[in-house]
């Protein structure tokens, strides 16, 4: 059974549908993807599941039974990361932590213990007495972080961890949620850096316009996708020869290569036709090959356009 | 409620941290209030304690004339000055220069035949010469006055002045009436063991002070409901920064949420009534009323409704120029209508009826009930304490249903 399972969210605002029968599943040690451009609709659907939002349809299972964002035990269940830098400026690590540690239930040493944890697993120790107003973004993204582990929820959402963070804290961010997960909690992590997608997740759903549009593991989707061929001319020249078989692409030297898109099932035939009308233009093969497939190709093929930043 | 007993421990940190909102909540009232203070010349006079200077210029330097300033001398609450002629022929410039520069607010000019003229004087032209003004009889007695001063003061200053001119001569006069001789002996035997000087009104040593038993109640609450753009700054700020949703994802309720959020700024604005009127008790002299306790209720239900007006607010604006926008003119408007900036019995009787829309005027009424009253009415005050009770309830109802609502 999954940890956690959301069943046909929806979220209408007027005639809008930002959220459109959203479903997928998550179970316990898993880093779950949500890859989509920002307003796509992930960080409502994440919002809907945490309760922040109500939804106009469709319900949110935690251990089979249904999650009840108005219960504190239901709550104390999740840890959200949001997107903002969502800590006190004024306070330093240890102040922050202690207060929303005390807002869990959490008290005395128990306390006192967390707190020295999520600060050690962030890096944080050392700059622990600082005022977190005078971090830099990546310490004020690991503090952010840290909140959210401190009360050990068994379902961890976080909201694009890592805008804005320099590469030494984005690493971190990225070890720690490894850690988080390989320690059996669920993680929903939403992001638009497809990088970071494809190496943290095992299983992903892109979602543009509120859509889900694909739903797998990273390995299933990417399977399916066949790599583009590019064929590299070392002298001669194409025009409307090749016009709805490959695509050209000009180098500043003005060399020309010829990209044959990898899917469709007449992607053969197409190869084919394109070399004949290479040998019948009289231009001179220099390479041939393939380009390494990813989870950026498979949004652009989905949605057909480039996902946004 | 334990959450929001956090979220009040946590803001009031904050708030102890941030300087400029504690000078804005206790330092900046107290400055505005004494400042209004001195520019009615009351600051740590008493009011009432405030000295009239009298300039004096005896050119006749007679028993008649120095009996006559003996007689203004009786009065403590008045200060002679004495304008010598030395250099000779000089006392007179001297006393107008005073008189112009407000130095004085009178001066009493004693001519040099004004002895003999009183010597000549019968009871009769003391008392039976109704038709001639003062001026006439003045001239008569070769005495002059000059009064610098509005025209209703100016007035009870010269009639003051002229009585006791009167009072000083009557025995020099009196001793020529059969009638009236063994009195007029028995004054002027008296005058020979001056008594200590007395008040011109017969007041209580503590008299309060009129203009801040109406300034204090009036600009506290003021600042009181000033708070609530503090408070609506501190929601955006959380709002801001995201921390608001972490609060609302924690395992505490909604309305934990808010109380936390508006319990620390109730705290604030309790101490701050509190130090206000104390600050006016200590520094301005005004009266706490005949049973001071019972500011309490009225401090502790005012805070109330102004904290709630606060929350209400900080659930409607979302930006720090709506704050601005809709706090100040919200606080100064409310303040104007209620009679914060005069005395409520100046307003006209529609302004009356209008401020009682607002919470202020049911706060000032309240106020008036405890600190100008000679005996205390419980059931006037628990009823000026009620209706703030039930605005501060409707306002945090509505903050509260807005506050559901936000995501």
């Amino acid at each position: 059974m999954p940890l956690l399972e959301v069943r046909h969210l929806q979220k209408r605002y007027g005639d809008h549908l930002a959220v459109e029968d959203v479903s997928f599943a998550l179970h316990a040690g898993e880093v779950f993807g949500l890859l989509g451009p920002n307003g796509a609709g992930k960080s409502t659907t994440m919002m809907m599941i945490a309760g922040l939002l109500p939804s106009d349809g469709g319900e949110v299972l935690l251990d089979g039974r249904r999650f009840q964002p108005s219960k504190p035990a239901d709550r104390r269940e999740l840890g959200v990361v949001p997107q903002d830098l969502a800590v006190y400026p004024e306070l330093n690590s240890w102040e922050n932590l202690r207060f929303f540690g005390r807002l869990y239930g959490l008290r005395g040493n128990t306390l006192q213990s967390r707190c020295e944890d999520v600060l050690n697993q962030v890096g944080l120790t050392d700059a622990a007495a600082r005022k977190s107003g005078e971090y830099s973004g990546g310490m004020k993204r690991r503090l952010n972080f840290a909140i959210a582990l401190l009360h050990q929820p068994r379902v961890l959402i976080l909201d694009e961890p890592t805008v804005g963070v320099d590469p030494q804290s984005r690493a971190h961010l990225l070890d720690c949620v490894r850690n988080v997960s390989a320690a059996g909690v669920g993680v929903i992590y939403a992001s638009h850096y497809m990088e970071e997608v494809q190496s943290m997740c095992q299983r992903v759903a892109i979602i543009d316009h509120g859509k889900m549009l694909a739903y797998d593991s990273v390995e299933n989707l990417l399977r399916g996708m066949s790599a583009d061929v590019h064929i590299a001319l070392g002298s001669g020249h194409l025009n409307g020869e090749v016009t709805g078989l490959a695509t050209i692409q000009t180098s500043d030297e003005g060399r020309q290569t010829l990209v044959v898109p990898g899917d469709g099932d007449d992607r053969a035939h197409r190869l084919r036709e394109v070399l004949e009308k290479i040998e019948a233009a009289g231009a001179k093969v220099e390479r041939i090959e393939t380009q390494q497939t990813n989870l950026e190709r498979l949004f652009l093929q989905l949605t057909g356009t480039k996902l946004r930043d | 409620m334990g959450g929001a007993l956090e979220i009040t421990r946590k803001d009031l940190k904050l708030l102890v941290r941030d300087r400029r909102a504690l000078v804005l909540l206790i330092l900046l009232p107290m400055g505005f209030i004494a400042i209004l203070g001195m520019s009615t010349g009351q600051l740590f006079t008493g009011g009432d304690k405030q000295q009239y200077t009298i300039g004096f210029v005896d050119h006749d330097n007679s028993e008649t004339s120095t009996m006559v300033l003996g007689q203004y001398q009786e009065y403590k609450d008045i200060r002679i000055e004495i304008f010598n002629d030395v250099p000779k022929g000089t006392a007179d410039e001297k006393a107008a220069t005073a008189l112009r520069k407000n130095e004085v607010a009178a001066v009493v000019t004693i001519g040099p035949d004004f002895e003999e003229r009183v010597d000549e004087m019968t009871t009769d032209n003391l008392f039976g010469n109704e038709e001639a003004s003062h001026e006439e009889q003045l001239k008569a007695m070769d005495v002059k006055m000059d009064v610098k001063s509005s025209v209703a003061e100016g007035g009870l200053t010269k009639y003051f002045l002229v009585s006791e001119l009167y009072r000083a001569i009557f025995p020099v006069v009196a001793m020529k009436n059969n009638f009236l001789k063994a009195k007029a002996k028995e004054i002027l035997e008296a005058r020979k063991h001056p008594k200590p000087p007395v008040a011109v009104a017969e007041a209580p040593k503590a008299e309060p002070n009129k203009v801040y038993q109406f300034l204090v109640p009036g600009f506290t609450v003021m600042f009181v409901f000033f708070l609530i753009n503090i408070m609506a700054r501190s929601f955006i700020a959380e709002r801001d920064i995201g921390t608001l949703r972490r609060l609302r994802l924690a395992p505490i309720s909604r309305v934990s949420v808010l109380v936390g959020k508006t319990l620390p700024f109730y705290i604030c604005s309790v101490i701050q009534t509190a130090a206000l009127f104390l600050s006016g008790r200590l520094l301005f002299t005004m009266s706490l009323g005949p049973e001071p306790l019972y500011l309490i209720p009225v401090i502790l239900c005012t805070s109330a409704a102004a904290t709630s007006l606060g929350l209400m607010l900080a659930t409607w604006v979302k930006t720090d120029q709506q704050v601005s926008a809709y706090g100040t003119s919200m606080v100064l408007i409310l303040g104007g209508i209620s009679g914060c900036f005069i005395p409520r019995m100046w307003l006209p009787p529609l302004m009356k009826k209008l401020s009682l829309g607002t919470p202020h005027a049911w706060a000032l009424q309240a106020f008036e009930s405890v600190l100008t009253v000679d005996v205390i009415d419980v059931r006037v005050i628990a009823t000026y304490c009620a209706v703030l009770l039930c605005f501060a309830t409707a306002f945090f109802s509505i903050g509260w249903l807005r506050f559901r609502t936000e995501t």
